[in-house]
């Protein structure tokens, strides 16, 4: 069974939380309980204390009736006179502390009675005591042990009512002792319970993940073979393409090797025997005829640097590169000086960065630079103050060089033709070109692992960027 | 003084009349023997076959090889001469439509004296042909072969 994180979080969080939680409830109700029972301790010691000071305050009145009844000194009654009050205050006490027990409320009713009978009777003896002579006999009530009666009921229902409330309090205290006890037991036992509930969640988790991480082992070697039987079929498929793409692409450069061989042959055959015709029959041809033999020469002329082209462009893909360090710059620079001599007449503003390491095939990188170099001249033809730059930059992250010029540009839109062999985005008669330079361009950066585009807008001239991963 | 021969090894008809009227234009006289094929060219030079009647002893001043031919391809033909102790310091121009740089490495490691690369347009034809005669036939009259 799936759980979801929350239902997990509930299950090993919340639950033993609550489980907690009734525990403390229940310590915290035997801990009232325990104090209920020291408040009931207490207040059997008051009923008892309070009992026997009922019991005491009779003695005393006792005691100092004895006293004047012998002496007739009146000093004695000093306890005697608030005896009757504090007894009193007494009983009302006991009658508050027994909370109603009936066997408590029967015993202080006696109580109250006998006060009432002892009143009498000492009240009696007193009176007669003061009016009789002096050493005349004690009144009869004393004599025929009325009082001592009477106090030893009196003595009876303290004792009463102390044994009464002892017995009450040994219930109390069992039944106290038992909820205390039940309470322990209950806390014991949701101890253990919870103890259990978390060792049997880590057991079982431990072993769903022990079981999630075998099965993960058990699925990642699965998959590994299962990759490595597809890689086994890729790198057959792999084999069998790359040989199949070489021999297609070794056809393929055969025969524009042999096209280009046998496509000059028969235009050499042309251009010469029209140059023939015109050296040694030009002056009899008419003007016309002169005119006709130069459109063909030109023709073949251009087929022919057409044909060349395209046999360098073929045989990039043939020749083995070779990497060496060189500066490209300098490079650059010597291209530059080559190309100025080509074109005394013009003035052409150049700028180079000082230094730009790179390893690459040198003869390669010749043909890219002069290739986008002579593009730049030939693109600055018309302009006023032409200028051309060869530099480095970056572009996310990585090093780029550049050639830049400030001549025709192009329109962004043909963008897609730029590169493709024998496409070109401007007419020969505006610019002469075969349409080929910037795909062998393409063929050498590629080769070189590298990636070459290019920006530029109508008339704000050009700028190609390429860089090599070498 | 009786001009040497040159020979002409070319299959093509038009390339041959366009080197012939080249040489002429250059003022080289020599007489020319042209060859069509690598068989006929080895022929030729080791007065075999239809040549068996020529005095074996009697080599060209210059051979102007055409590398694509039939039968015996260039290569070969330049190999044969190199390796036969009569021949080994032939001069040999390769004369050729081939831009490939390992032709021309080819060329040089079987023994080629010299290698011109056929244009289309025919001014850089004449002017190429003109500095092949001048160094090969008017200046070098006794060449001393180059071994690689």
């Amino acid at each position: 069974m799936k759980l979801s994180v929350n239902q997990y979080l509930f299950r090993i969080v919340f639950t033993p939380i609550a489980v907690l939680s009734v525990m403390l409830a229940l310590s915290l109700l035997s801990i009232r309980v325990q104090s209920s029972l020291s408040n009931s301790v207490l207040e059997s010691r008051e009923i008892e204390s309070t009992a026997q000071n009922i019991l005491l305050n009779f003695l005393n009145m006792e005691t100092g009736l004895r006293g004047y009844i012998a002496s007739r000194d009146p000093v004695f009654l000093e306890p005697y006179w608030p005896g009757e009050q504090m007894i009193r205050q007494a009983l009302l006490k006991l009658e508050t502390l027994s909370h109603n027990d009936a066997q408590h409320v029967k015993n202080i009713g006696e109580l109250r009675i006998l006060l009432g009978q002892w009143m009498n009777y000492s009240e009696g003896v007193r009176k007669k005591i003061e009016t009789a002579p002096v050493y005349s006999r004690p009144p009869a009530a004393f004599t025929n042990h009325e009082g001592r009666k009477i106090m030893d009921q009196i003595r009876k229902s303290v004792e009463e009512i102390a044994s009464h409330e002892s017995s009450l309090y040994a219930v109390r205290s069992s039944q106290v002792n038992e909820s205390v006890r039940i309470s322990i037991y209950s806390i014991f036992a949701l101890g253990l319970i919870l103890g259990a509930f978390v060792v049997f969640h880590l057991i079982k988790e431990i072993l769903r993940l022990g079981k999630d991480f075998t099965k993960n082992l058990e699925e990642t070697a699965l998959a590994k073979q299962a990759l490595e039987t597809v890689n086994a079929g890729l790198e057959e498929t792999i084999q069998t393409r790359t040989h199949e793409l070489r021999s297609a692409n070794a056809e393929l450069e055969a025969f524009c090797y042999s096209v280009s061989h046998d496509l000059r042959a028969p235009l050499r055959g042309i251009d010469g025997f029209s140059e023939a015709l015109q050296e040694e029959y030009g002056k009899v041809l008419p003007e016309q005829g002169n005119v006709y033999l130069g459109h063909v020469r030109s023709g073949v002329q251009k087929m022919g640097r057409l044909i060349d082209d395209l046999l360098a462009l073929s045989r990039l893909s043939r020749t083995e590169t070779s990497f060496e360090e060189f500066d490209l710059a300098g490079l650059a620079s010597e291209i530059e000086g080559d190309l100025q001599n080509q074109n005394p007449n013009r003035v052409v503003e150049f700028n180079s960065t000082p230094h730009a390491l790179v390893r690459a095939d040198k003869g390669l990188m010749r043909s890219v630079l002069t290739n986008l170099l002579s593009n730049a001249w030939k693109f600055t033809e018309k302009v006023p103050s032409a200028q051309i730059a060869f530099g480095i930059t970056e572009r996310h992250g990585k090093k780029v060089f550049f050639v830049k010029d400030n001549g025709a540009g192009f329109d962004m839109s043909h963008y897609g033709k730029l590169f493709g062999a024998f496409q070109r985005l401007h007419s020969a008669k505006e610019f002469p070109g075969t349409g080929v330079g910037l795909a062998t361009v393409k063929r050498i950066i590629r080769r070189h692992g590298g990636e070459v585009w290019a920006e530029s807008q109508v008339g704000m001239g050009a700028t190609f960027f390429f860089s090599l991963e070498t | 003084m009786i001009e040497k021969t040159i020979l002409l090894v070319e299959d093509n008809e038009q390339d041959e009349l366009l080197t012939l009227r080249a040489l002429k234009k250059s003022n080289i006289l020599n007489p020319v023997a042209v060859c069509r094929d690598g068989q006929e060219a080895l022929d030729y030079l080791f007065a075999e076959g239809n040549y068996s009647n020529r005095d074996v002893d009697d080599l060209p001043q210059v051979v102007l090889l055409d590398l694509k031919l039939p039968k015996v391809d260039g290569l070969d033909v330049l190999k044969r001469i190199r390796n036969h102790e009569k021949t080994k310091a032939l001069p040999v121009v390769i004369l050729t439509t081939s831009q490939e740089d390992s032709d021309v490495a080819t060329g040089y490691k079987n023994g080629a004296n010299s290698y011109v690369r056929k244009p289309v347009e025919s001014a850089k034809f004449y002017e190429a042909i003109k500095n092949l005669g001048l160094y090969w036939i008017i200046l070098n009259v006794s060449p001393t072969p180059t071994q690689p």
